[in-house]
C-alpha cells in the first residue's frame, strides 16, 4: 500500500523528473521529497511552488466556486529549461496539500507527465 | 498556461502621517515559553511532552511526531468528520489495539478505514494545524508549560517535524492570514455573516463557514463543527472579512479595529493608533504582511 515516500519514487520515476516533493501550500513546509530540489534546496523550492499554488487560492478570478478540498486540480510553469507541475491534492479530509514536480524540458512529455503525476496524486489518497 | 504572483509592492506608496505597530516577523519572534521550552528541548533531543495552555506537542530524540490541541481537529475528528468512520468505530480500533498490540495506525489501515498515504496525510494536517494553536496562543493564565519526559502518543509521524520546521512553517501561517487580511482580532472571537451582503463566487467551503458564521461561534468552534482545520477555517475567515462578507459577533460597526498583535501581553491591548478603514493604512498593512513573508 504506497505512502508519501512510494508515490514521490513513483514521481521520480516520471521520464524526465529532477525532483518531487508533498508540501502545504499555507505553510511552505516541504513534508517529503525525493530526487534533487531547484538549484539543491528542496525547502525553498516547496516554498517557492507554495506562492504559486497560493497565487490560485487567494485570488478570486481563479476561484472555482464548486472546487471541493482542493481549490484547483494543477498548475503548469514552463520556462526554457524546466517544466514545474503543482498538483493539489484532493483528499476526503480537510488539508492543504500539493504535489510538485519539476522535470528536465528536454526529457520531459508535459502531457504525459501532467497525466502521471494526477494518478499518484489520487494513488496517495484512495486505497 | 501563464501563472502570476502576487505582485511586488508599489515602489512608491503614499506615506501617509501614521504609525504602524511595530511587530517581529512572526517566524522569529522573541521565543514565548512554549518557544524557549520547544528549543530547549529540541538541543537536548528530549523525548515526552510538551503541555502548553493550547495543547501539547509530543517530542521523540528532539523532533515533533505528534501535537493536539482542544482547538484543533485531530486525526479522530478530521476522519470522522468526513464521514471515514463513525466515533463507536474509531473506539474499536482503539480498543481492538490493546487486544492485538498492533499500533493504531495498523489497525486503521489493515481494519480498511483509510489507507496508509492517507492517513500519513492526515496525520500531517493534524499535526501542523495543533502546533499552529499551540504556538500561536500565547499562554494566558494557564502558567509555564510542562514537560513530561517518556511519555509516547497513540500516533506517531513517520518522518518527525524538526522544531525548526516547524516554527518557521509556523510563521508562514501568520504571515499568510495578515497577507490576506490583517485582522487577527477575528481569529479568535464570536463571527457573523455582515447583514445585508451577498455572497457571490464563494467556493463551497467558505460558503459553508459563513453559514456557520451565526455571531455565536469563533472560528475555533466552527472548525470543530465542521471537521475542519482550525488554521483552515481562520484562513477562510480572514478571506471572507477581506471581500466584507464578515465581521466580529458583537460589532454592528463597519471594518474591525486591529489590535497590535503580540505588542502586548493579552488583555491588555492598546486600542490602535491608526484607523484601519484607511485605504493608505489597509495598503500599508499589506505590503508589511507581504515583506514578512519573503524575509
Amino acid at each position: 500500500m504506497p505512502g508519501i515516500d512510494d508515490c514521490l519514487a513513483e514521481a521520480m520515476g516520471v521520464p524526465g523528473a529532477l525532483g518531487a516533493s508533498l508540501v502545504d501550500w499555507t505553510s511552505g513546509l516541504a513534508l517529503g521529497t525525493a530526487g534533487a530540489g531547484p538549484g539543491g534546496d528542496h525547502e525553498a523550492g516547496a516554498a517557492d511552488a507554495t506562492e504559486l499554488a497560493r497565487a490560485v487560492t487567494q485570488s478570486t478570478s481563479f476561484t472555482d466556486p464548486a472546487a471541493g478540498t482542493a481549490p484547483a486540480e494543477d498548475l503548469i510553469l514552463s520556462t526554457g529549461a524546466a517544466y514545474h507541475l503543482v498538483r493539489f491534492l484532493e483528499t476526503d479530509f480537510d488539508s492543504s496539500l500539493i504535489l510538485y514536480l519539476r522535470l528536465d524540458r528536454e526529457r520531459a512529455n508535459l502531457a504525459m507527465a501532467r497525466l502521471r503525476l494526477a494518478a499518484i496524486a489520487e494513488q496517495l489518497v484512495l486505497d | 498556461m501563464i501563472v502570476t504572483l502576487p505582485a511586488p509592492a508599489p515602489p512608491a506608496a503614499p506615506a501617509p502621517a501614521l504609525r504602524l505597530p511595530r511587530r517581529r516577523r512572526s517566524g522569529r519572534s522573541p521565543a514565548g515559553p512554549v518557544e524557549a521550552a520547544l528549543a530547549d528541548l529540541a538541543a537536548a533531543r528530549a523525548t515526552g511532552t510538551l503541555y502548553a495552555s493550547a495543547g501539547a506537542l509530543h517530542l521523540a530524540d528532539g523532533a515533533v511526531v505528534d501535537a493536539d490541541s482542544p482547538a484543533a481537529p485531530g486525526v479522530e475528528a478530521l476522519l470522522t468528520g468526513c464521514g471515514r468512520l463513525t466515533g463507536p468505530q474509531w473506539a474499536a480500533q482503539l480498543a481492538a489495539c490493546a487486544g492485538t498490540g498492533r499500533t493504531l495506525a495498523e489497525q486503521l489501515v489493515g481494519a480498511g478505514h483509510v489507507s496508509f498515504g492517507e492517513l500519513q496525510l492526515c496525520q500531517l494536517t493534524a499535526v501542523l494545524d495543533a502546533a499552529y494553536v499551540v504556538l500561536s496562543r500565547p499562554e494566558g493564565d494557564g502558567g509555564e508549560p510542562s514537560f513530561v519526559p517518556g511519555s509516547a502518543p497513540l500516533l506517531t509521524l513517520d518522518r518527525p517535524m524538526s522544531v525548526r520546521e516547524l516554527r518557521v512553517a509556523v510563521g508562514r501561517r501568520r504571515a499568510l492570514l495578515d497577507r490576506v487580511w490583517p485582522s487577527p482580532q477575528l481569529d479568535a472571537v464570536a463571527v457573523r455573516r455582515r447583514p445585508g451582503t451577498v455572497p457571490r463566487g464563494c467556493t463551497r467551503r467558505r460558503q459553508a463557514v459563513l453559514e456557520a458564521a451565526d455571531g455565536h461561534r469563533t472560528p475555533t468552534e466552527i472548525a470543530l463543527l465542521l471537521g475542519r482545520s482550525a488554521y483552515g477555517t481562520v484562513l477562510d475567515v480572514r478571506h471572507l472579512a477581506a471581500r466584507g462578507l464578515v465581521e466580529p459577533g458583537g460589532l454592528t460597526a463597519a471594518p474591525p479595529a486591529l489590535p497590535p498583535r503580540s505588542a502586548a501581553p493579552p488583555g491588555s491591548a492598546a486600542p490602535p493608533a491608526y484607523d484601519p478603514s484607511d485605504p493608505h493604512v489597509a495598503l500599508l498593512l499589506r505590503i508589511r504582511a507581504g515583506l514578512e513573508a519573503r524575509l
